[in-house]
């Protein structure tokens, strides 16, 4: 499996330090703007968190020359679309819109990073946090095991740091935001020295430049942002919590501490995760769903985050009596893999797989424009597609020994439990 | 500065719609063939007639659990090595099953594809069946309807199906069935279901690839050269026209209502399709859409609303879905009343037509990725649309009048309409007290195990 096609990047800097990149591809009638603010759920304050995520709804509530509504409507119209996501360390926006309209998303775009405040009132931030909360109960709060994933959280990390809480934030908090709140993250945060703006698709270069420097080059207020220790937290033991939800079956989460995004062991991680679990014949799906017929279900997935990285283990067990057996053996088998390592066939099938879905990645051009801010980002270079698919080729089984040694060995991991309610009884 | 951008004039004829090549094989199978050279890539989908209108009502479910079984080991391959063996061609097959059809979705490196159809005869034709998987995914599918007792999607899901669907003996049925008719299957149930339907029924495939139209029918007449001798059944049916009916599911304490409000509308290929299209802009498909702007820009009650269509051959449903806080209920089903009159009589000249234009521009992005293309020539396909029907679109959209799109509001938001709602019902009775609904409460354990329904 090869694939030689060069991506041709044009990235350069505005004087007031907005990180811009050009990638043209005329094979399609479209354009797509992403634009990455180095800002996320890790930069909530004590007490407001998930405000990070409250601007990837008010930064559609209009601005200084767009109305509340405009937004969608001006790009929707136009048959293009638009929506924008959050995470614990980036606030992501992407559009598309036909590629005769290019200056229409520029110029949105700039408004919003340069004059939000101007159109931001307390009936917007009002029906904002109503939609937010909503968002919440309707994601976490309503959902079956809907609270797993922030339970982890509080538990591996102590209450002040800055990736202990989820990224929507709590409901009490949720409802705490003030419009100075808003002002003061937004003059910190939402500037140009703090996005990297990926414009892709069916465009010329010279007028983009010219359209980029007319919108974007210019200066904003901002207030200094507060440098973030970010301490790196150890799971030096193993130790669990359990919790009751409104769920039929129980769910078992084993956290391990794991890799950074830009640390090549992250990419080892992945590749991991998929020997675990991905495929009928992976270690633990194999023996636990097929075999034993134990589980319900089992997973596992690497988080790599920009100054963090943790790795789950997660699973269904169809007996609550079979629980602690079923985590002591799951730990044991994951050891046991330096004894019984894959084959070169396993390692290469799943090369091929994540070749070929490198290749399908590639066919929309909003996709493709995401990951080059993702690259850039995490790497500081958007042309990592190469380099990712050059460290995957490279892994072999010292690779995975090294990583079960290093991140697996010491029997250091969270265990979180989430039973049914009805279970709080027999407690 | 705003104004002069968007004055510019857009390109009316900028978008391409792909023409399809037609190909009929020798066994009366029907190939659409879609070139695109972007990347080495091909994207397939093939469409069976193949569907829950063969199940008993005794077995509810089968044709799903069948479709389930088909990656479990097929040929000389037991379910580790077939497994292993697409992912070691970076091949996925995907079987899935809909109230009419059963479907292989397939992507593959275009290097790939004779592997690729390799793998797809083995899996249609030579399916293992083991006993010890059929136990197992039996056994796990019980487990489930517990947790789908709990999970709002499928509980409304479910009770839509029910009731939208009761008079037609095909489309009546849950795709999973119910407890109480998956505890019957078993392995002879499934062979005999298998080989009577499974292996001889006649299908339709849209691929869309950078090969050539020849090496595509080479391929198909190679691997997939079936003869199809299975009749279609066709059932008489009835609509099960309800008036100012609310379903309560009740899920206690459930923090929000999730509410799904249903109609029946005409088929895919009804002339009506594009100005029906248009309405649902205006009313519900997009960030700004009318319910959108209200019920949550403007109130703040929900964290989305959308409107769509579900099209079957028989039966298509008008879906409008959201989830609201329980504080909220009251106001939201005043304004979604009300906005339901509203837009029977009350478009403006520039609403409709930014409407109509949207519409048709939306095409733009469609045909960007290969999956989007062959997902929307499948239907081409299925309801047998012609090459002109495609090239026409622009012309069917553009001549859509205001009254058009008023007749789809009343027929879409008339009285038939149906309620759905899980969540707390003493809560929801309270706060729909004010609207005169015939209010039936549903018992869950009922709708899951075993498809009960008081109507």
């Amino acid at each position: 499996m090869k694939f030689d096609r060069e991506f041709n990047f044009v990235k350069y800097k505005l004087s007031n330090g907005l990180n811009v990149i050009l990638y043209q591809d005329k094979s399609t009638p479209l354009v797509a703007t992403n634009l990455y603010y180095n800002v996320g759920s890790y930069r909530d304050p004590q007490n407001k968190t998930g405000i990070a995520h409250l601007f990837e709804h008010l930064m559609f509530e209009g601005s200084k020359n767009v109305k509340k509504g405009e937004h969608f409507k001006f790009i929707e119209d136009l048959g293009g679309g638009l929506n924008a996501f959050t995470s614990f360390d980036k606030t992501v926006y992407y559009e598309f819109i036909p590629a005769d309209y290019l200056e229409l998303i520029l110029f949105l775009e700039a408004d919003r990073m340069f004059n939000l405040l101007d159109g931001l009132n307390e009936e917007n931030l009002k029906n904002q946090i109503d939609v937010v909360y909503n968002e919440r109960l309707e994601r976490y709060d309503n959902t079956p095991y809907g609270l797993t994933f922030e339970n982890i959280l509080f538990n591996i990390y102590p209450k002040t740091h800055p990736y202990a809480h989820p990224v929507i934030g709590s409901a009490d908090d949720i409802k705490s935001y003030t419009l100075n709140d808003v002002k003061e993250f937004y003059q910190k945060y939402y500037h140009p020295a703090n996005a990297s703006l990926v414009v892709a698709g069916n465009f010329d270069f010279d007028t983009a430049k010219k359209l980029i420097e007319q919108y974007f080059d210019k200066n904003i207020i901002t207030l200094p942002s507060e440098q973030i220790q970010i301490e790196n937290i150890e799971i030096n033991k193993t130790f669990e919590k359990r919790i009751y939800d409104n769920v039929q079956f129980p769910l078992v989460n084993m956290t391990f501490k794991a890799s950074r995004y830009d640390e090549r062991d992250s990419i080892v991680l992945s590749m991991f995760s998929e020997l675990l679990s991905s495929y009928n014949n992976s270690y633990l799906n194999k023996k636990y769903y097929f075999e034993e017929q134990s589980v319900l279900n089992i997973s596992s997935y690497n988080l790599a985050l920009k100054h963090d990285g943790i790795f789950f283990v997660q699973f269904l067990p169809k007996s609550i009596e079979s629980i602690d057996k079923l985590i002591e053996n799951v730990y044991t088998d994951i050891l046991n893999i330096r004894n019984n390592l894959p084959d070169d066939f396993m390692l290469q099938k799943i090369k091929n797989s994540n070749f070929s879905n490198f290749i399908f990645s590639l066919q929309s051009i909003s996709d493709v424009a995401n990951q080059i801010n993702e690259y850039e980002f995490y790497y500081n270079d958007p042309d990592y597609f190469k380099k990712t698919i050059e460290i995957y080729n490279s892994i072999t089984n010292d690779d995975i020994v090294y990583i079960i040694e290093k991140y697996f060995q010491n029997k250091n991991y969270f265990i979180l439990k989430v039973f049914p309610k009805s279970e709080a009884e027999n407690a | 500065m705003l104004e002069t951008i968007l004055n510019k004039q857009i390109n009316k004829n900028i978008i391409e719609f792909p023409k399809y090549s037609y190909i009929q094989l020798n066994s009366g199978n029907e190939i659409y063939h879609l070139k695109k050279d972007k990347l080495p890539i091909s994207n397939i989908k093939i469409s069976f007639d193949i569907s829950p209108k063969f199940e008993d009502d005794n077995h509810a479910g089968i044709m799903k659990f069948i479709s389930s079984l088909l990656m479990y080991g097929a040929g000389e391959y037991n379910k580790y090595e077939l497994d292993d063996q697409l992912s070691f061609y970076g091949i996925t097959i995907s079987p899935y099953i809909t109230k009419d059809k059963f479907y292989l979705s397939v992507n593959t490196l275009s290097e790939y594809i004779d592997k690729a159809f390799y793998f797809i005869k083995l899996i249609l034709t030579e399916p293992h069946f083991d006993i010890n998987d059929i136990q197992l995914a039996k056994e796990n599918l019980l487990k489930y309807f517990e947790h789908f007792k709990i999970d709002n999607n499928i509980l409304l899901s479910a009770i839509s199906t029910l009731v939208m669907y009761k008079n037609h003996k095909s489309y009546r049925n849950f795709l999973q069935g119910f407890a109480n008719t998956v505890d019957k299957f078993d392995e002879n149930l499934i062979k005999n279901y298998y080989k009577n339907y499974f292996t001889n029924t006649k299908y339709k495939a849209v691929i869309t690839t950078d090969l050539s139209t020849l090496e595509i029918e080479n391929l198909f007449n190679k691997y997939l050269n079936f003869n199809p001798n299975i009749k279609n059944p066709k059932f008489d049916f009835d609509l099960n026209k309800l008036r100012n009916t609310l379903y309560i599911v009740h899920k206690p304490e459930a923090v929000q209502a999730d509410i799904l409000i249903s109609n029946y509308t005409t088929p895919y290929n009804a002339k009506n399709y594009f100005a029906k299209n248009i309405f649902n802009r205006i009313l519900g498909s997009s960030f700004n859409s009318r319910l959108n702007t209200v019920i949550r820009e403007k109130i703040g009650a929900t964290y989305g609303i959308s409107s769509s269509f579900s099209h079957q051959i028989d039966i298509s449903t008008f879906n409008i879905s959201t989830s609201i806080e329980n504080e909220k209920l009251n106001l939201t089903f005043k304004i979604l009343i009300d906005e339901f009159e509203k837009v029977k009589k009350n478009i403006t000249i520039e609403e409709f037509e930014k409407s109509k234009e949207a519409y048709y521009y939306k095409y733009i992005s469609f045909f960007d990725k290969y999956k989007n293309i062959t997902n929307y020539y499948t239907n081409i396909a299925e309801y047998n649309l012609s090459n002109e029907y495609i090239a026409n679109i622009k012309e069917y959209i553009f001549n859509i009048t205001l009254d058009n799109i008023y007749e789809e509001a009343n027929n879409l938001l008339n009285e038939n309409k149906v309620f759905f709602i899980v969540g707390d019902a003493e809560k929801i009775k309270k706060n729909v007290a004010d609207f005169n609904f015939d209010i039936k409460e549903v018992d869950r354990e009922k709708i899951i195990y075993k498809g009960m329904v008081e109507i």
